[in-house]
């Protein structure tokens, strides 16, 4: 193989290479936390009794990894997705959780009222404005919590 | 007498929360692609409040918490797209039109208009939507679809990747309510 070949053949390898890297970058799914260490467990009564008392809470939980513990107040399913209100008749104040699509199958037979440990993607925490709809966390990506 | 009066109050104070209805697992998603690129993401963590009373609909959406399928389009929608650390949510408010024409107390699909102010990456501009609310067992379920052309909420695409997004963004609202608890 004569040496501008080589030099051919070497640039396609790397061409080829970077284009497959470029596209599995491009198209990565979104990202799975079920097997990810969680940066906080807290019960679903604690956690809203702080962001009630101290606002600071909200900077401690955005964007953390939250496992909670809780009973659940609401459970909407369709056929693709499952979303579950976790709290107590007591007050408006709950934790939204959008279950991760891979982890539906793991959820099929709860109900509400039941008691479960759920981790997910603090994405946001808002205060009741003027709707009666008391404090609010919003989880993303959620699965099952195992210890 | 007093214990009449305050079953009288208890009996009003139910019945005025009755005519409230809420949820905070309200769907909104929408599809911005094209025939190059899927891009899609999903709501489910939507607050919608709807007062039968005055016909006065309110939304509130936490950009962060769409979901879509690939980490990439999630990292771009929130951080050079909707800039959701500056502006973290998005809203509607509106009121009901033909409010008349609905019946709450009966099950059926009611044809709905509703106009108000939708904000949308900080900006926020007067809208018209044509959608249904579907009465079932005393529960409303609102739904909507409609398009909003994304330069107009000061919503920028870079030339780069101007043939894979959409001018436009397809949005659907499904939202079902439950009566709000006294």
């Amino acid at each position: 193989m004569s040496k501008s070949l080589k030099i051919i053949v070497a640039i396609l390898c790397i061409g080829i290479v970077s284009a497959f890297s470029f596209w599995q970058y491009v198209n990565k799914p979104s990202k799975d936390f079920s097997n990810e260490k969680v940066d906080l467990l807290v019960t679903v009564s604690d956690i809203l009794k702080r962001l009630d008392n101290d606002t600071s809470t909200v900077s401690q939980i955005m964007n953390k990894l939250m496992a909670v513990d809780g009973s659940i107040k609401k459970i909407s399913k369709d056929a693709e997705y499952i979303t579950i209100e976790l709290g107590d008749s007591s007050t408006t104040s709950s934790i939204i959780c959008q279950v991760d699509a891979r982890h539906t199958h793991e959820f099929t037979n709860v109900k509400e009222n039941d008691r479960i440990v759920i981790k997910g993607k603090v994405t946001a925490c808002t205060f009741d404005e003027d709707f009666g709809l008391g404090n609010t966390i919003q989880m993303n990506f959620c699965s099952p919590y195992k210890k | 007498m007093r214990i009449i009066l305050m079953a009288m109050i208890s009996l009003l104070c139910t019945n005025m929360n009755a005519q409230k209805f809420i949820t905070k697992t309200g769907n909104v998603n929408f599809s911005a692609g094209s025939p190059i690129e899927k891009i899609e993401g999903n709501n489910r963590s939507v607050a919608a409040m709807l007062d039968a009373k005055t016909g006065t609909v309110n939304f509130i959406i936490q950009i962060k918490s769409f979901v879509f399928e690939k980490q990439l389009m999630q990292e771009h929608f929130n951080e050079n797209y909707m800039e959701s650390e500056k502006f973290p949510k998005s809203s509607f408010k509106g009121d009901i039109s033909n409010l008349s024409s609905i019946n709450f107390s009966k099950d059926g699909e009611y044809p709905t208009d509703v106009a108000g102010k939708l904000m949308v990456h900080g900006v926020s501009k007067d809208v018209k939507v044509s959608g249904k609310i579907i009465i079932k067992n005393g529960k409303p379920t609102l739904k909507a679809n409609f398009n909003i052309i994304l330069a107009d909420y000061g919503i920028e695409i870079p030339g780069a990747v101007k043939d894979k997004i959409s001018k436009e963004a397809k949005v659907q609202v499904n939202c079902s309510l439950d009566s709000m608890q006294p």
